[in-house]
């Protein structure tokens, strides 16, 4: 058994839904969820105009490795009709694996912890509201810490909605 | 290789050209390189941003537009393999670090008249390099009007850059460069170039070098 902490985001409506589905759907068919972090909401910019995206962070307990852990994910995103139809546009759900207990895995396809973990205040934020003293295991810094030296932490904002199973 | 067009971008001496003057080589591709030095306004921004940020950024606009338009109404485009240093997006992107609110508004309406009518690669090389090894090749490469620039600018654009790749899922092939040493080691520029061999979905697929 391992733990580990998932990212999800959405930025089509109902994303308060999107994700409550998605965050089931993985407490049925990946492992079961232990915590649900608050919700933030990021602005999203670009050269195409687009919805804010919310985001939360979700920790569970999974049996599979990595691999299949990373398979059963992308069919949860497709299962939920990530849309396609416009390119670089809106998602439905976006969902990425940040820490898999201590565990480092460097594939082209999976990389854990996230590469960008350290950088983003949409992860960091929400992931310390949740575990603040778990200890990056690249860096040997607990979560707190790296939410200390990022740059990005003042771009969200935490929503009253929350979500439950 | 089924990329016709491919990008190279990464923040403030990443190794975008670097890598754009190997790659191109190897494929014996068209290059594009951004002319940053004919900007008029460029060390004139560095010295007194708030004043000069917004001519700056227009100026850069107007010559990536002229480039590559050029370049699509080239006929020989499609025949042959391009390879640029730049986005169009880039505009916006720093325009979002350095304008003002309001200002800020203004350029994205140039922009998003212009940008439809822009061809945009078929593939992204995103350089994610740590801003302290940023700084030591800015140093190296020595350009006097860059000397200055603090580490809080070029966080600033690195989370910018990475927050367009992730939020627009963008076809990236998304390098970790921090040991990257393209001129040095051969092996660096065979990574990319069997990473370019293959097929990928929309999105950031990672790269790291040997």
């Amino acid at each position: 058994m391992s733990n580990v902490y998932l990212s999800l985001g959405s930025n089509i409506e109902d994303k308060i839904s999107y994700l409550t589905q998605a965050i089931r759907i993985i407490n049925e068919q990946v492992g079961k969820v232990i915590t649900i972090s608050p919700c933030y909401e990021t602005e999203a910019w670009g050269p195409i105009t687009q919805a804010t995206f919310i985001n939360c962070i979700t920790k569970i307990e999974t049996s599979f490795t990595p691999g299949k852990l990373l398979q059963k994910l992308l069919a949860i995103e497709q299962t939920l009709g990530r849309k396609r139809e416009i390119k670089y546009g809106p998602r439905t759900i976006d969902i990425d694996i940040l820490l898999m207990g201590n565990k480092i895995i460097r594939q082209q396809k999976l990389l854990v912890p996230h590469p960008l973990l350290q950088e983003r205040g949409f992860v960091l934020v929400p992931l310390n509201d949740i575990a603040s003293t778990i200890i990056h295991p690249i860096f040997k810094l607990s979560i707190a810490e790296l939410l200390g030296t990022c740059q990005d932490k003042g771009n969200v904002n935490k929503l009253k909605t929350t979500i439950s199973l | 290789m089924q990329y016709n067009f491919i990008t190279i971008e990464g923040n403030i001496g990443a190794g975008k050209t670097t890598l754009s003057h190997l790659l191109s080589k190897h494929l014996n591709a068209r290059l594009i390189l951004e002319e940053f030095a004919d900007n008029p306004f460029l060390s004139k921004f560095y010295e007194n941003p708030t004043q000069y940020a917004f001519p700056v950024e227009l100026f850069f606009m107007a010559e990536r537009y002229k480039q590559l338009k050029d370049l699509m109404h080239t006929k020989d485009l499609f025949q042959n393999v391009t390879v640029s240093d730049y986005l169009f997006t880039k505009c916006l992107l720093f325009a979002k670090v350095n304008l003002a609110d309001e200002e800020f508004r203004l350029y994205q309406k140039f922009f998003e008249i212009i940008n439809p009518q822009i061809v945009q690669p078929d593939i992204l090389i995103y350089l994610h390099t740590p801003v302290q090894k940023l700084q030591e090749n800015i140093k190296k490469r020595n350009r006097t009007f860059e000397q200055t620039i603090p580490n809080e600018y070029l966080f600033s654009l690195q989370e910018t850059y990475t927050q367009y790749i992730k939020q627009h899922n963008i076809k990236t092939l998304f390098v970790d460069a921090s040991n990257a040493d393209f001129l040095g080691n051969e092996k660096h520029l065979q990574t990319i170039i069997e990473a370019l061999d293959k097929d990928y979905e929309d999105g950031s697929h990672y790269i790291t070098l040997p």
